[in-house]
């Protein structure tokens, strides 16, 4: 198991890495490319009469369409992107402000003992991750228990697995036409525990049994009904062979999606700067068409990024609170 | 399993915030004590210390919340606990929901025991197998 999960913990976090740096050039050359194309001037664009004011429509022929529907999707993706990222920022700085430091772990100060009443250790953190470790974690565990968890955490901060997995989730969501990424990226969470279990048992001086029952001890005292150890880690620890393939068929999509869409885009600009004769809507001559699409972006943006969303999401919490409530 | 089979009985008794927190384990450490026994063994210990209002305030959220009992003697009421606290940490443990993590499933952190997958019978022998493995 070792050496085998090693070799794909690289593997697939090099590969989601590449993955995502071609998309997100990608989204960027679309979107960039549309812009290049377009030379604004108001003879090119139409006129048309709605209800007695008049309005004009860009005139754009059938690569500058294509052009603008990539560029449409590169903007998409880095737009979620972005809110993924911010998100998680704010998420992640939530958790610290909510989690109670108790006392930095005696014998270990670069982990922090927090108030929880379930037995927790995780890693937090992206440029300067942190182990965190629940009181109740330290009174549950024998010391070799604990020093086998907190081997396995030391290895997630060493390898900053936060900041990993905060990446491949992000781009896995915000390159949807990428569609290996969010297998990579599932992988990856998977894979990152495998090789920080072969952490703990290395640490334990190559014994199993210290992990294995401190792993018990977690989910057991989970949360009911939550998930928890995959059975893959066990397997792991049994010393078998990890079963687990790249999903090639997922994969050749993917790179065919890329390298068709980054073909396209390089087509088409050429065809687009050759006839230049199109504007894109928001560039329109008309002043007030402007207007309209900026006071529509904003009403989107302000409903994604905003209070309503906030809001929604709260009434979601609220509801399911009551739910259980109403059921006991 | 089913969400209907969470052990939500209502019972789960409320968080401790920073400062009952610390007042709830002098309690527990003395078992019954009273208002003004809490802030001397508090207020040796901490940095700035606190008014006898001030706990007085706390130790009756805590009893009004039900994880204290008082009984009055003379003019001194007396507070002790309604559970140990092995037992409110399992209650508390039940009632999982309110866990900082938990509620925070979306951040992006390596937790040990929170995949996506649950470990089935068989898995879990062979794990208790290689935990008695000493």
């Amino acid at each position: 198991m070792p050496a085998n999960s090693r070799l794909s913990h690289r593997h697939v976090f090099t590969l989601a890495l590449a993955l995502g740096i071609g998309g997100l050039l990608l989204a960027t050359a679309a979107v960039t490319t549309a812009i290049a194309s377009v030379h604004h001037g108001s003879t090119d664009s139409r006129p048309v009469l709605v209800a007695g004011i008049h309005f004009t429509y860009p005139n754009l022929n059938f690569a500058a369409a294509l052009l603008l529907a990539l560029a449409t999707t590169g903007a998409t993706s880095i737009i979620l992107g972005l809110r993924g990222s911010w998100r998680q920022l704010g998420s992640y700085r939530s958790l610290v402000d909510q989690i109670r430091v108790v006392e930095p772990l005696d014998k270990d100060p670069r982990v922090t003992v927090i108030a929880d009443p379930l037995p927790q250790a995780f890693c937090a953190g992206y440029l300067h991750p942190r182990v965190y470790v629940s009181r109740r974690t330290v009174e549950l565990l024998t010391k070799a228990e604990l020093d086998a968890v907190l081997a396995h955490e030391h290895h997630h901060r060493r390898v900053r697995d936060p900041l990993r997995l905060a990446y491949a989730r992000i781009l896995s969501r915000a390159l949807f036409f990428v569609p290996v990424l969010r297998s990579l990226s599932e992988r990856y969470a998977e894979v990152a525990e495998l090789s920080a279990d072969h952490a703990a048992v290395r640490a334990s001086a190559g014994e199993v049994a210290p992990l294995a029952s401190a792993l018990l001890a977690f989910d057991e005292s989970g949360p009911p009904g939550a998930k928890g150890i995959s059975p893959e880690r066990v397997d792991a620890l049994l010393g078998e062979p990890i079963d687990w393939r790249l999903p090639s068929l997922r994969l050749a999509a993917s790179l065919g999606l890329l390298s068709g869409m980054g073909t396209l885009i390089w087509l088409i600009s050429g065809a687009a700067s050759a006839h230049a004769t199109f504007n894109l809507p928001i560039l329109s001559s008309q002043p007030c068409v402007i207007v309209l699409m900026t006071m529509v972006l904003l009403v989107v943006g302000v409903c994604i990024f905003g209070r309503p969303a906030r809001r929604f999401e709260a009434f979601g919490t609220q509801l399911r609170r009551r739910i259980i409530d109403a059921r006991s | 399993m089913c969400p209907d089979s969470l052990d939500i009985d209502g019972q789960t008794p409320p968080p401790l915030h920073e400062l009952e927190e610390e007042v709830m384990e002098e309690i527990w450490r003395r078992h019954e004590v009273s208002v003004r026994e809490v802030m001397k063994a508090l207020n040796v210990r901490a940095s700035k210390a606190r008014a006898y209002t001030t706990y007085m305030t706390i130790m009756a959220r805590l009893d009004s919340k039900g994880l204290l009992e008082r009984r009055r003697e003379g003019k001194t009421d007396f507070y002790r606990p309604v559970y140990t606290r092995d037992r409110y940490t399992d209650l508390r443990a039940l009632g999982a929901i309110e866990s900082v993590v938990d509620q925070f499933g979306e951040v992006a952190l390596a937790h040990i025991a929170r995949q996506m997958a649950q470990l089935d019978p068989e898995h879990r022998r062979s794990l208790q197998r290689l935990a008695r493995k000493q």
